[in-house]
């Protein structure tokens, strides 16, 4: 039975020391004229009704006889007309719970007239019913589109409508064979999918509106369908990885600067086999890689805040293959770099540090946007390379010359670094897009939707195709020793998102492919949303040996 | 006036002590009965449930203890009983005065063990229901006892309907999730 139900049940079946303290300071109030009448009505059933006990023998007899039978043919015709109601409301009733089910809306506390009643408002494209806005804000729910805030007690019947586009969007119903990767706060980069449609996600739950975590999970999916999920009270994860046979977590627990560091190691099976608390390894676990150490063990990279110099390193953190603390290492401070990724390479390891914001905007340095550091086995610095060797061009030019290049993944590959990302227009000013922030990458889209007028114009399929060319999804080889880049495969209409190798040796690049955008002045403050399908690129050396569509589906926002 | 004046009123001085009954209980009665009969009766059929219920309660006043409980929360519970007995009814003759069919179904009739396990269970979430604290305790007493909108609700409590409807969707998960067993979504 559904919980909403036990409540009714419970309530209906209630003692009355078990309403005490439930209706503890709740009152409730009643019309002038609805008291008068129950009042009137008390005293003529309990005898105090005075002139009105007179009136009711007006009607004894046979005048009481005929009202009688008048009142059972219209109870009959009640009957009647009542139970061809019934079957034509049963339906509509049907309709909407399907339609709610079909579109992933939340039932929540609905009465069945106000199911009804949101299905109606919406398929009728309404958008007048009061509750239609809410149960289209609650359904949203985690996945949540920065902008899209229309105030509930002033949404015009347009905004409600415009939301509602949104919403399907991204809730599209699916394909046989598709199925929608989300979760809190999840935006759908950084996936990594795996064969057989394996993937990790983790979330953090939070205990009513308190901001301290109850706790974290790290959940293994396959196709939707959960494996096993592996908890920690009163943690944060802040990254993890899988390996072969295992997964590692890194997280902190605690708050501010008492923050307490620790990493899990969880076998295939889903169980924590292992865990160990740091201390205060790093000031801040931010930005997170973990990479497994040619001699066993792992090494945990962040970024590291010097509090009092205000400035940010990189930091080593080298555990054993039991987890056990080996030894932390800081990178001396590059001044104007900040860390990004980190692999290992050969037996040592590649970081890529990338500009920070203000060193962008065509500063002194333009070139040195995004810079190679190579560390050996002991965390010292070996070599360092810039990743463009033009001095007046963005950084990795090697697409068209309007165009630049966000990386999002980098791995070794045949003895060369492999960079995943996606390239994006250029500022009109031939500026770089601040890698920090994702929508800096369609300035140019919502510029020209209002620059021309024509941000109403268009329609869900052409919006699509604009924003599919706005990205071009590219895998780049690095060689260090020529220190030349590399164009390796490219994909129109894509973003290219995580590596990883596969037990064979071969190269797995996912890339998502935008299917649906959306876009709509009266719901975001500039905000596109849709979803994506992820598609497996494998190479075996430098050769794609094959694509696979993996019915997954994730969200789009920027 | 607290219970014991009253009832001591409704002995001496009845035509004065109903007055004073209905006065200071005939919104939440109608509340009560309301939440239940809403939807499957009209309001001709919802005031004589609740013009019913005080005359019951008046009929049960030499039996009135107030050391087991409040004249507020018996007159609730004769209420409520009394608009469970007129939804069975209704739905048996098929008859609807307004709105569409309620979600009742007569219930088969329960052996004492099944009885003992309902009163353990029903006691259990009422407890859960009183111990969440402010204002999700009266958001779900309104919403499901009250049968209140969400916007009456929001209005009473001077909260935004949204926030209503998701603290009224919290609160059942968590009340799903601390009591367990078979309870669904």
């Amino acid at each position: 039975m559904k919980t909403e139900d036990r409540i009714k049940a419970a309530f209906d079946e209630a003692e009355s020391r078990e309403l005490e303290d439930l209706l503890c300071g709740i009152e409730a109030e009643t019309t002038a004229e609805r008291a008068v009448r129950t009042k009137r009505a008390v005293l003529e059933k309990t005898g105090f009704g005075g002139k009105s006990r007179g009136l009711r023998s007006i009607f004894q007899g046979n005048a009481a006889k005929a009202l009688a039978a008048a009142a059972a043919v219209i109870m009959l015709i009640g009957a009647v007309f009542g139970t061809v109601a019934c079957a034509k409301e049963a339906k509509v009733y049907g309709d909407a719970v399907a339609f709610f089910d079909e579109n992933g809306l939340v039932r929540g506390t609905l009465t069945r007239k106000e199911i009804k009643a949101v299905f109606l408002d919406i398929t009728t494209k309404s958008f007048t019913y009061d509750k239609t806005l809410g149960v289209i804000l609650l359904s949203a729910g985690e996945i949540s589109v920065p902008g899209c805030e229309l105030d509930p007690h002033d949404a015009a019947p347009s905004g409600v409508s415009a939301l509602w586009d949104s919403y399907t969007a991204v809730n599209a119903p699916l394909g046989d064979g598709e199925y929608l990767i989300s979760g809190r706060g999840y935006s759908g980069e950084g996936l990594q999918l795996f064969e057989n449609g394996i993937y990790y996600t983790s979330e953090v739950e939070y205990e009513g509106d308190s901001s301290a975590p109850k706790r974290s999970v790290l959940k293994k999916s396959a196709k939707n369908k959960l494996l096993w999920e592996a908890a920690f009270d009163g943690c944060v994860i802040t990254g993890f990885k899988a390996f072969d046979g295992c997964i590692i977590v890194t997280g902190t627990h605690g708050a501010g600067t008492r923050a307490i560091c620790f990493a899990a190691k969880i076998d295939a099976s889903g169980r924590i086999v292992c865990r160990q608390d740091y201390g205060m390894a790093f000031s801040s676990w931010n930005s997170l890689s973990i990479a497994e150490n040619a001699d066993g063990g792992y090494t945990v990279f962040g970024s590291v805040y010097d509090q009092q110099e205000r400035t940010y390193s990189t930091g080593m953190f080298r555990i054993s293959d039991e987890l056990e603390e080996l030894d932390q290492t800081t990178l001396p401070n590059i001044e104007g770099y900040f860390f990004s990724f980190a692999a290992r390479f050969g037996s040592g390891y590649a970081v890529l540090m990338q500009s920070t914001w203000q060193h962008w905007e065509g500063s002194a340095g333009a070139a040195e946007r995004q810079l190679i550091v190579f560390i050996d086995a002991a965390g010292n610095i070996t070599d360092s390379v810039k990743l463009s060797m033009d001095e007046t061009a963005s950084i990795l030019s090697v697409g068209p010359e309007d165009r630049c290049f966000m990386i999002r993944d980098m791995i070794e590959h045949d003895g060369q670094l492999c960079f995943s990302g996606y390239t994006v227009p250029l500022g009109d000013d031939g500026s770089m897009p601040n890698p920090n922030s994702r929508h800096a990458e369609i300035a140019g889209i919502i510029r020209s939707l209002y620059s021309s007028g024509q941000y109403a114009d268009f329609s869900a399929a052409d919006f699509t195709q604009l924003v599919r060319e706005n990205y071009t999804a590219m895998l780049i080889e690095f060689d260090p020793l020529k220190a030349e880049p590399r164009a390796f495969y490219s994909e129109a209409g894509a973003l290219g998102d995580s590596l990883y190798k596969s037990a064979d040796g071969s190269l797995v690049w996912n890339a998502v492919s935008i299917s649906s955008a959306h876009y709509s002045p009266a719901t975001s403050a500039f905000s596109i949303i849709g979803r994506g399908s992820v598609c497996a690129y494998r190479f075996s050396g430098q050769d794609l040996v094959g694509i696979l569509e993996t019915g997954a589906k994730v969200p789009f926002l920027r | 006036m607290d219970d014991r004046t009253l009832a001591e009123l409704l002995r001496s001085d009845p035509e004065r002590g109903l007055g004073e009954l209905t006065r200071l209980y005939a919104g939440l009665v109608y509340s009560v009965v309301r939440g239940k009969l809403a939807g499957v009766a009209g309001n001709s059929d919802i005031e004589e449930c609740v013009s019913d219920a005080f005359a019951e309660f008046y009929r049960m006043l030499d039996s009135f203890d107030e050391s087991r409980g409040s004249i507020k929360a018996l007159l609730c519970v004769i209420a409520r009983r009394k608009a469970v007995n007129v939804c069975r009814r209704l739905m048996r003759e098929g008859t609807r005065s307004a709105g569409e069919p309620g979600d009742d179904q007569p219930a088969d009739v329960p052996s004492p063990e099944e009885l003992s396990i309902r009163s353990e269970e029903r006691r259990a979430l009422l407890s859960a229901i009183a111990e969440l604290g402010e204002p999700d305790r009266e958001i779900i007493v309104r919403r499901y006892y009250f049968g209140e909108s969400t916007k009456a609700v929001a209005k009473r409590l001077g909260m935004k309907p949204s926030a209503v409807d998701t603290r009224a969707h919290r609160a059942v998960q968590k009340l799903k999730k601390k009591l367990g067993g078979e309870y669904e979504d």
